[in-house]
């Protein structure tokens, strides 16, 4: 038979025990162990319940054991005590050697008992004589306070559990972070006191706050690298794109200087037109790019009027009537005739639509399709589309698209040129008047680009949000 | 001796026709091709002694090309070089390292051009002989 005493014990270690499970990993296993009983060896089975800790990034291992003996009903009292302060030993090692301090609060009073190790959660090298829930919460750091308070309160009302991890001032002005974990004991069926743990866990936070630094040095390394990688690709390909139109300015200069070719004849006319041409290639470039550095620093301006959508889409085919013709690509616009009174910057609708039109037709084969076409959508915008039969672009290539610098092919084989430039300068144009832009495709059969753009732009005066 | 023969392979039509003027108004035999795949017909049919190679071309491209070109026997002896915009630090030491004999940036310098291209020349024969 078991005594009252042992009983009780072991229900208190159990009990802490118990309060841990709820948090943590929880074991369970039936034992068998040969026990010496007086004169006699038994054989019994044991339950023993055992909750794994994760603390200060050390594995603490609670065990509790509860001997509910099945072979034999009757055991020594002297057998039972002998087992019981092998518990309480047990359980003393795992708290000593997780370092966990030991509390116990008496909730009608606020009276608390504790431990040293308790005590040096808060900075104190000595047991502290005056210690109650007001001087708990005056160590907590004046932050933390409120939630923490908060917390008590609650798990006191509702008789729960509580759980704080906070930060508390040490007399010497440091701070530290405590984990402090509770649970109502149920004494003699009156719930009065709530039993509990503590351990400085600033170690723990400090690794992880180094943890994470370090997570976000790295990322921010990494996007470093690509971000320099892709402004040197950016820089090589405008340098090669510079040069070029470069090559036949100076080169065709320097002939007609050096009086290679006679003047007036064709071949003399021929090669001043490849100087002008090439000079105005490399404007549109350096234009493009002074925009792309105008809309990266948001120094953008744009000039809203009323805009007839039908005219400026045929002026622009009109624009870009020779690349179409070269390449017989039939040309429509279909604008939606309700779409009307479109009050927009009109020359940077046109970049944009030119943008789109020029890849268009640039990788859309001889004798395809390139259709224009434009609806209103929802109550402010309307949206623009640029239909092709080109040679479409692979999934894994649209979320490129768009990007700055980003050239789909990078190679040298690369089939068409470009500065990895026009369509990132589209998407900042239109992001920049509050509008949108995307595209879809089929590979093989052709894409579709879009711009949705306010109706009425309000250009925003600059400064303002 | 017969004047040297030089292959022009670029895409960009400017850049050929402006090579091909200069050279031509000092002697040399030119042709030209556009893309990778015209260069190995012509280099059957016009046998040159050197290819100035565009570095960027569609389809095939100029290093490409010239790693064909090195592997077959028959090929060997023509001069090879990088004729290209790429001009940052480190370009030119790309295209050697890639096996090209010689490297002549755009813009090119009209007055100096075809001699910077004969030299790559003399400097190629001078090694066999040597």
């Amino acid at each position: 038979m078991s005594t009252p005493r042992t009983d009780s014990d072991v229900a208190g270690a159990l009990s802490l025990v118990a309060q841990l499970h709820r948090q943590t990993d929880y074991m369970r296993a039936e034992l068998r162990h040969l026990r010496q009983d007086m004169a006699q060896v038994r054989t019994e089975f044991s339950e023993t319940h055992g909750a794994r800790m994760l603390e200060a990034n050390e594995n603490l291992v609670l065990a509790a054991l509860r001997s509910e003996t099945m072979a034999e009903t009757a055991v020594s009292d002297l057998g039972e005590l002998q087992c019981a302060s092998q518990r309480d030993a047990l359980l003393r090692l795992a708290i000593d050697s997780a370092n966990i301090g030991e509390w116990e609060m008496d909730l009608s009073t606020g009276a608390m008992i504790h431990s040293l190790r308790h005590d040096m959660c808060f900075g104190h090298d000595e047991r502290q004589l005056e210690w109650s829930v007001d001087t708990f919460l005056k160590h907590v750091h004046p932050d933390d306070r409120d939630e923490v308070t908060q917390g008590l309160a609650q798990a006191t009302r509702q008789l729960s559990d509580w759980q704080a991890v906070c930060r508390v001032v040490w007399p010497d002005a440091s701070v530290h972070w405590i984990s402090i974990r509770g649970g109502i004991l149920h004494d003699s069926g009156h719930p009065a006191r709530l039993l509990g743990i503590i351990t400085d866990v600033t170690a723990v936070r400090q690794a992880e706050a180094s943890r994470k630094k370090l997570e976000s040095l790295e990322l921010e390394n990494h996007q470093m690298q690509e971000s320099s990688r892709l402004k040197n690709q950016f820089i090589s390909n405008m340098s090669h794109e510079l040069r070029t139109p470069l090559n036949a300015i100076i080169g065709f200069s320097d002939l007609l200087v050096m009086g290679l070719v006679p003047e007036g004849s064709p071949k003399h006319r021929e090669y001043l037109g490849h100087i002008g041409g090439s000079a105005r290639h490399l404007l549109h470039l350096i234009n493009d790019v002074l925009d792309m550095s105008k809309v990266e620093s948001g120094k953008f301006e744009f000039f809203p009027e009323p805009v007839d959508l039908q005219q400026l889409v045929s002026e622009l085919g009109d624009v870009l009537h020779t690349s179409l013709q070269r390449k017989s690509i039939q040309f429509a616009i279909k604008i939606d005739e309700a779409l009307k009174s479109l009050v927009i910057d009109p020359a940077r609708l046109k970049q944009v639509l030119y943008n789109y039109l020029s890849n268009a037709i640039k990788f859309t084969p001889s004798g395809g399709h390139v259709t224009v076409s434009a609806h209103a959508e929802g109550p402010d915008q309307f949206r623009l589309e640029v239909e092709d039969t080109g040679i479409g672009i692979a999934p894994d290539d649209l979320p490129r698209l768009f990007v700055d610098f980003q050239q789909l092919d990078a190679s040298y084989s690369k089939l068409h040129q470009g500065t990895g430039l026009g369509l990132a300068l589209t998407r900042r144009l239109a992001e920049a008047q509050g509008g949108s832009v995307g595209v879809r495709s089929t590979l093989g059969l052709g894409s579709v680009f879009h711009v949705v753009l306010d109706r009425v732009h309000q250009a925003q005066p600059r400064g303002s949000a | 001796m017969n004047s040297p023969r030089v292959l022009i392979v670029d895409d960009n039509a400017l850049n050929v026709e402006l090579a091909r003027v200069v050279l031509q108004a000092a002697g040399v035999a030119v042709d030209c091709a556009a893309d990778a795949n015209q260069a190995v017909d012509q280099i059957t049919a016009f046998e040159p002694d050197l290819i100035l190679m565009d570095i960027q071309m569609p389809g095939m491209d100029g290093l490409e090309l010239m790693r064909r070109l090195k592997a077959s026997p028959q090929n060997q002896g023509i001069v090879v070089v990088a004729f290209t915009a790429y001009a940052m630090n480190g370009d030119q030491a790309k295209m050697r390292e890639a096996g090209c004999d010689g490297y002549i940036a755009k813009p090119i310098d009209v007055a100096t051009f075809t001699a910077t291209v004969l030299s790559f020349l003399d400097a190629h024969q001078g090694i066999r002989r040597a």
